[in-house]
């Protein structure tokens, strides 16, 4: 065995580990949201044929080959930034931008969007089942409130505000609270998935209709569902694998983002092992947990309900909006203490996504104002915060805007932002696997992913599955009659394209505006030859 | 105007932190004329960290770094090897299995070892930028930080191409000029080159009378001023790093005495190094602080290019070669 001998010198900067990693990338995945997803969306009909659970496995293996090309770039390359970074060094400069910015725009929506989740599927569900529970039509009628446009906007906007303070007085405090609520949110996960467990439908039919006749005033609001869809109502159809493929665009929506770590690439120690473990680890864990709560959720409520009930207008059957699992486990039990634990958890993991957007975007545009593409303004750090207050003021003023956006316009009520970041930057990046052994030989040679499978380097291999895979899932979002982007409704196909394109003006803007001083950006990333 | 435009003033190349990185010593002395900058500066910490030995066993050398194994067998494959370990920042070093053994159990004879490698690297390097820079006009400033021993001083003091004004005051274009300090306040390292805030202020103090005007001056110190945004580094708490959520937790850890004495002096740039992962600019009153950060372990040389007409400041730029 060989030893290698270390000079005494200042050490690591690297500190992060794979149990690090893979909590940060769980938290983002956010497994509560994407089962609400998937019952809410999934079972109504709009995939006759589909398979919850195929549907999830398949996502699962499209998506790990870009889960690994990520955590074998941040292997390669332990530095922050994601493919701002491997894009730049394996393609170029103007490529490793574009599909930065294209990550970090629709970052600024993302941090819109689940904003406007806690009030429109968090409080307002704990609101109902708290007033069921107290007996208070009067707190019913206020989580009502909270999924209205103007409840979800501005519910978000405080949230937004209330985040931006923290992360002004320093990261330390967000994690603090991020600690603290995902325990919390996990437990409240298991709690709910055991109450989901004992029942059948047989019994929780009952249990719900009981529960919605406080607010629907119907004694049997189920039946009051069958009867308003009509013919439309779902019933279980043979196997479709298409539609099941389809179908894959609502695990896709948290399944996708096993790669949240690589924005913290150098903050990672044995970036080799805890990126290689993390990453795809949080993806199999996340998919895991997906399958179990789907399980737990058709066993309980049965598709056929699970559906109609996902079909059907809320208001129609007074319902006011649609219950998510989480409310529906809450109506099968009658114990305070366990709807509150049911309620206060899912409300904690609706917003899972708002505070990791803010970081990343943050960090990318103090990445690209360090570079000259933005004013230097952008990457000053507050030194009484140590934070950098106006990347935070501009991420959370945008992700606002957005939240109103989202609220009130139904273009952007979709899944379809998740569209432009598998097309502007996962399928960029995969291209930048495909070519990184070859654009940057040394590097990818000296690294300790270095691997080949019959003399082909294993990234180029994985980056080919990964470009299949995410081409697969931008043709599943094309097809999907729900996900707000198709060529026959094109709006959404013109938004998305019009932000990756943007990326080119930006970044040829930025290099006018500072040769107009003198600047030659190209200079930043151009390498010297060393011999 | 500045950089590669028409009207140049006078332009200067600075990186620091290359830890042993052949790769980004060998870009350094080619920034010169890469960028047309008339002078380069390499503001500390140039020597690396580990040894790898090549241990020769079954006619076959074999060295572990990076996390995996190599094995050469010829000597284009030796070479080849060698050339890996020091373009990633490390010393090779050929020996037996019982030489090794040898180094493993015996301090004193690892550290002369060690000693004796870095500094032949040392004189290597100052070969390779005497071969490339002489006669070009480019002139090349080097200091050693707060990681590198007190033999690195000597070896480049020895040279007629490199410069190493640690301590001491240089001219440079006109009325601009420059002091250099590879010294760092206390960490918890215990580096070879660390001084206590008071002490380091003194040092610092002892050379600024010497220049003809403060406020035209460039402060090459290694350790950047204290929260100044070039100094946050991993919370270290019990000899580990305080992690929150997957996340590290961040703190100052730059030097009270180089904020005090910029804040006092009130020069024209702070050249800083040290906290490789601070990579930012940051305005002190009227002085411009560089820390260009540093990736050395991946052979990527990060640096600031910055060009001066008069006594002012016309540009300034970070760059990643």
């Amino acid at each position: 065995m060989s030893v290698n001998f270390a000079r005494k010198a200042t050490g690591l900067v690297r500190q992060a580990g794979a149990k690090d990693v893979f909590v940060y990338n769980v938290n983002f995945i956010n497994i509560a949201i994407g089962v609400a997803f998937m019952f809410l969306f999934m079972p109504n009909g709009s995939y006759p044929g589909e398979n919850i659970y195929l549907s999830t496995i398949l996502c699962t293996l499209f998506v790990l080959p870009t889960s690994l090309v990520y955590a074998m770039f941040a292997s390669a390359m332990p530095r922050s930034g994601g493919e701002y970074v491997y894009v730049s060094r394996a393609m170029s400069p103007l490529f490793g931008f574009v599909a930065s910015w294209n990550y970090t725009i629709w970052c600024f929506f993302y941090i819109g969007v689940p904003a406007a989740f806690l009030g429109k599927y968090g409080i307002s569900a704990l609101f109902r089942e708290l007033g069921v529970n107290l007996g208070s039509p009067a707190m019913t009628t206020y989580g009502d409130w909270f999924n209205t446009p103007f409840g979800t906007a501005m519910t978000g906007s405080i949230l937004i505000i209330a985040f931006a303070a923290v992360f002004i007085f320093g990261v330390s405090l967000y994690m603090k609270i991020q600690n603290f609520t995902f325990v919390l949110a996990s437990i409240g996960l298991a709690f709910t998935a055991l109450v989901l467990f004992h029942h059948t439908p047989a019994d929780a039919v009952t249990h719900f209709n009981s529960y919605a006749n406080q607010f629907t005033g119907s004694k049997d609001t189920y039946s009051d569902i069958v009867k308003n869809l009509g013919s439309g109502a779902v019933t279980e159809v043979p196997f479709n694998l298409k539609q099941t493929l389809i179908s894959m665009t609502w695990p896709f929506t948290v399944l996708g983002f096993s790669i949240a770590s690589a924005y913290i690439g150098g903050e990672i120690k044995g970036a080799n092992r805890s990126q290689l473990i993390g990453m795809p680890g949080s993806l199999l864990y996340s998919a895991f947990w997906l399958l179990l709560v789907s399980f737990v959720t058709l066993h309980a409520f049965g598709y056929d309900f699970l559906g109609n009930l996902g079909a059907v207008n809320p208001t129609a059957v007074k319902l006011a909006f649609t219950p998510t699992f989480s409310e529906l486990a809450a109506a099968l039990t009658g114990h305070l203490w366990l709807v509150i634990v049911i309620g206060v958890s899912f409300a904690l993991w609706t917003y899972a996504w708002l505070p990791i957007y803010i970081l990343t975007a943050t960090r990318n545009l103090l990445a690209w104002a360090l570079d000259g593409l933005l004013p230097a303004k952008v990457s000053e750090v507050n030194e009484s915060t140590h934070s950098p207050l106006f990347a935070i003021l501009f991420s959370s003023i945008l992700g606002i805007g957005f939240l109103w956006l989202y609220a009130y316009d139904s273009a952007f009520s979709t899944i379809s932002g998740f569209f432009g970041q598998v097309c502007g930057t996962f399928i960029l990046t995969s291209i930048a696997a495909i070519v990184f052994p070859y654009t940057q030989k040394d590097m990818f040679e000296g690294s300790p992913v270095a691997w080949r499978v019959g003399g082909i380097p294993l990234l180029s291999i994985l980056g080919v599955l990964s470009l299949i895979g995410m081409v697969t899932i931008a043709w599943a979002f094309l097809n999907d009659p729900q996900s707000g982007i198709s060529f026959s409704a094109p709006f959404m196909i013109y938004v998305n394209a019009g932000v990756f394109l943007s990326g080119f003006i930006f970044f040829y803007g930025a290099k006018f505006i500072q040769a107009r001083q003198g600047i030659d950006i190209n200079l930043a990333f151009m390498e010297i030859p060393p011999e | 105007m500045a950089f590669g435009f028409g009207g140049r003033g006078y332009k200067l190349f600075y990186a620091s932190d290359i830890h042993g990185s052949e790769k980004c010593f060998l870009k350094f002395v080619n920034a010169g004329k890469f960028y047309k900058a008339d002078a380069l500066v390499l503001g500390g910490d140039i020597t690396g960290k580990m040894i790898v030995p090549l241990i020769h066993r079954d006619g076959k050398y074999h060295a572990r770094f990076l996390g995996r194994d190599f094995v050469a067998e010829t000597e284009a494959e030796i070479a080849e090897v060698e050339k890996s370990i020091r373009m990633n920042g490390f010393y090779p070093a050929i020996m037996e299995p019982d030489e090794h053994a040898h180094f493993q159990a015996d301090e004193t004879a690892r550290t002369e070892m060690i000693d004796r490698l870095v500094l032949k690297s040392v004189e290597r390097w100052i070969d390779i930028a005497e071969t490339r820079l002489k006669g070009t006009g480019i002139r090349c400033f080097i200091n050693a930080g707060n990681d590198d021993d007190d033999y690195v001083d000597e070896a480049l003091k020895k040279s007629d191409v490199v410069e190493n004004h640690e301590g001491g005051v240089v001219d440079l274009d006109g009325d601009l000029q420059m002091i250099v300090c590879g010294f760092s306040n206390r960490t918890p390292f215990d580096s070879p080159r660390e001084k206590d805030e008071p002490e380091l202020e003194a040092y610092i103090n002892n050379i600024i009378p010497k220049l003809k005007d403060p406020s035209n001056a460039i402060f090459t110190l290694h350790v950047p001023p204290y929260n100044s945004g070039l100094d946050s580094a991993p919370m270290l708490k019990d000899g580990g790093v305080v992690t929150k959520g997957g996340h590290t937790v961040m703190a100052p850890v730059g030097s009270t005495a180089v904020r005090k004495v910029i804040e006092q002096a009130q020069p024209l740039l702070g050249l800083h190094g040290h906290v490789h992962e601070s990579r930012a600019t940051k305005n002190i009153g009227r002085t411009l602080c560089i820390n260009p950060g540093s990736e050395y372990s991946e052979g990527i040389l990060r640096g600031a290019l910055i060009s001066f007409k008069g006594n002012k400041i016309q540009g300034h730029q970070l760059v990643q070669a």
